[in-house]
């Protein structure tokens, strides 16, 4: 399971002009490797991201996902099974419980709903989060649970490749530690490829490979 | 399916029942707007049924003819079936009359007394005619069709219990002297009314009949009113008129009509139908604004609809951004919101019908339609919309 980028620009029109937030950047990243992307607020990490989970196409050049163009997938599938994103702020649906936010890409999937509960469980035990959450709402939740249900809906999804933006953008550093470290084992142990968006130091340091970027290019 | 649905409302019970008030509300109103719609037309209809329609001979410039006496056969002629002359009598539903001794003699003093066979008669054919009756226990207007000697006063005369009045008729004559015919006849009072400026006697149509055929006089119609069968015959009714009357021309020319070569009846017929117009023009503009009222809640029904799907869509932006980044299809999320806020937008509907005994189906089913297409159209634009740019938006 591998994402390589062939070259990809990516421009929109902002109010006053059209912005190009991805400058022909070009990658291969390889499975079960952890990588982080940094850079500066506006270096175009977040949107070259998104591209890479589908959210759009690039304007120029192309996204691979297992050797086939993103504009070639059928997004929606994609995203359903093979390219799972973790977002600092687009987390969890408040309004439903810890167990039905794990089950959502399940049931989207048409999983029935015993083997589904029954995943959501497993998964949920990984992340080390105890059995009494799963009638929980995220809404009592700490940061740091939040992100790991995250986390664990991603195993559920059980996709191999992995984004996430600022997964850590909100927590305190020994949560930040956790979560980075359940992301590292996602790599190393499932053989996922995972890629990070972060500005922490840390969380860089923590990766097998640091990518920075600079006005949409590597630096 | 139908669990999640379930479940979906449930979990924003405010929004929820928000949702079906406020579509129920809008319903209340169409409903309502239509029922008021229905009654207003319901009470037209009758109103219009039962309306009469004035008939007078005239002049041909459509003043009084001059010829008085002559204007009593004329009128009787129009309401008798006898094969030769113009008649109205299949027309015509109910008839009223109104006949009037001009100089009665009350006491000391002179008054016109009127047979009428209905009120309807003295107020339609009085001018400004502002007042009512106050009956006397045991009487009601059928009197006026009776032929007892009763008659209802001025309330100027109240607690008069009965009148004398003495009837003189001077019968002319080319080669005799004229003779004058009298007669006294004693009425019983069964009512007073108030009307300024009216000062008649009113009494039974019959029992003027029966005096004018006893004084052998000629009668003065002062008018004949009609309802028709239908009111609807009314430009049926004219245009077989006109093959034997001219129409009362103000500039007094003689205008040309009939089917035949020469003028047959020497006056005009003058159709006076401005209280049928009178009522239809308000009702006409009753209705239009029934029909505007309706139209705007159904309007503001679809931008409410469009709106309240927006904002609700909107508020929830996050969410569905987030739904579409598990890879739920836009035909899967427009579905489940759609269900969601449309089983909302239904009940209110629903409930409002109800309680109006479902009135206004064919506005319901509208407006059902309306805010759902609304509805609809609210989500289409959201998901049309590139995720990736939302999401930039949002953060």
């Amino acid at each position: 399971m591998s994402i390589s980028l062939k070259n990809v620009s990516y421009s929109y029109k902002g109010k006053f002009q059209t912005v190009k937030a991805v400058n022909g950047v070009s990658y291969d990243f390889e499975a079960g490797k952890c990588y982080a992307i940094i850079g500066k607020s506006g270096s175009g990490k977040t949107t070259l991201l998104s591209l890479m989970a589908g959210l759009d196409l690039p304007t120029e050049g192309e996204i691979l996902v297992n050797g086939k163009p993103t504009a070639e997938w059928n997004r929606n599938q994609m995203r359903r099974d093979e390219v799972s994103v973790i977002y600092q702020n687009y987390n969890l649906f408040p309004l439903l419980t810890v167990q039905e936010n794990i089950r959502y890409p399940l049931d989207l999937k048409g999983m029935p709903r015993k083997e589904a509960v029954a995943l959501a469980k497993e998964v949920r035990g990984r992340v080390e989060l105890p059995e009494n959450y799963d009638k929980r709402l995220p809404a009592h939740l700490s940061g740091g649970e939040q992100q790991r249900v995250a986390i664990a809906r991603t195993l559920a999804q059980g996709c191999k490749i992995i984004l996430a933006d600022e997964p850590t953008g909100n927590l305190d550093t020994a949560t930040t530690m956790n979560v980075v470290e359940i992301l590292r084992s996602l790599a190393h142990n499932d053989g996922c490829t995972v890629i990070i968006v972060t500005h922490d130091p840390a969380v860089a340091e923590l990766s097998d490979v640091v990518l920075q970027m600079r006005d949409g290019k590597w630096v | 399916m139908l669990k999640k649905l379930i479940k979906s409302n449930l979990r924003r019970p405010f929004a929820g029942i928000a949702m079906v008030l406020f579509a129920a509300a809008l319903t209340v109103a169409l409903c309502y707007l239509h029922q008021t719609g229905e009654e207003e037309r319901k009470s037209y209809e009758a109103s219009f049924a039962s309306t009469p329609v004035f008939f007078k001979i005239t002049d041909f410039d459509g003043s009084a003819v001059k010829d008085a006496d002559g204007i009593a056969g004329w009128m009787a002629e129009l309401f008798t079936e006898d094969g030769l002359t113009p008649n109205l009598a299949p027309f015509v539903g109910e008839l009223h009359v109104r006949v009037a001794f001009p100089e009665a003699q009350y006491g000391r003093d002179t008054v016109t007394v009127t047979g009428i066979t209905s009120t309807r008669m003295a107020e339609e054919l009085t001018a400004g005619w502002g007042g009512s009756i106050a009956w006397l226990e045991g009487y009601d207007e059928e009197v006026f069709l009776t032929d007892e000697w009763v008659c209802v006063l001025p309330a100027a005369l109240e607690g008069t219990e009965s009148v004398t009045l003495t009837f003189n008729y001077v019968i002319p004559s080319d080669r005799m002297p004229p003779k004058t015919v009298s007669h006294t006849q004693s009425f019983s009072v069964v009512g007073y009314y108030t009307d300024p400026g009216n000062s008649r006697f009113y009494v039974p149509y019959p029992a003027m009949e029966w005096l004018y055929a006893k004084l052998g006089a000629s009668k003065l119609i002062e008018g004949i009113g009609a309802i028709l069968k239908d009111n609807n015959d009314l430009p049926a009714l004219r245009e077989e008129m006109s093959y034997w009357f001219a129409s009362p021309n103000p500039a007094g020319e003689k205008t040309p009509w009939g089917k035949f070569d020469f003028d047959y009846y020497f006056y005009a017929l003058d159709i006076d139908d401005n209280l049928l117009n009178t009522l239809t023009a308000d009702m006409q503009s009753r209705l239009l604004l029934n029909r505007f009222a309706a139209t705007a809640v159904l309007l503001m029904a679809a931008g409410a609809s469009f709106l309240t799907g927006f904002f609700v869509i909107r508020s929830r932006k996050r969410e569905l951004s987030l739904m579409r980044t598990l890879g739920a299809s836009q035909k899967e999320i427009f579905l489940e919101l759609f269900l969601e806020q449309g089983v909302r937008v239904l009940l209110g509907i629903f409930a409002g019908g109800w309680f109006f005994r479902w009135q206004a189906v064919v506005q319901l089913s509208l407006f059902c339609g309306i805010s759902l297409a609304g509805l609809a159209l609210a989500l289409a634009i959201f998901l049309r919309a590139n995720l990736l740019s939302t999401m930039k938006e949002d953060d």
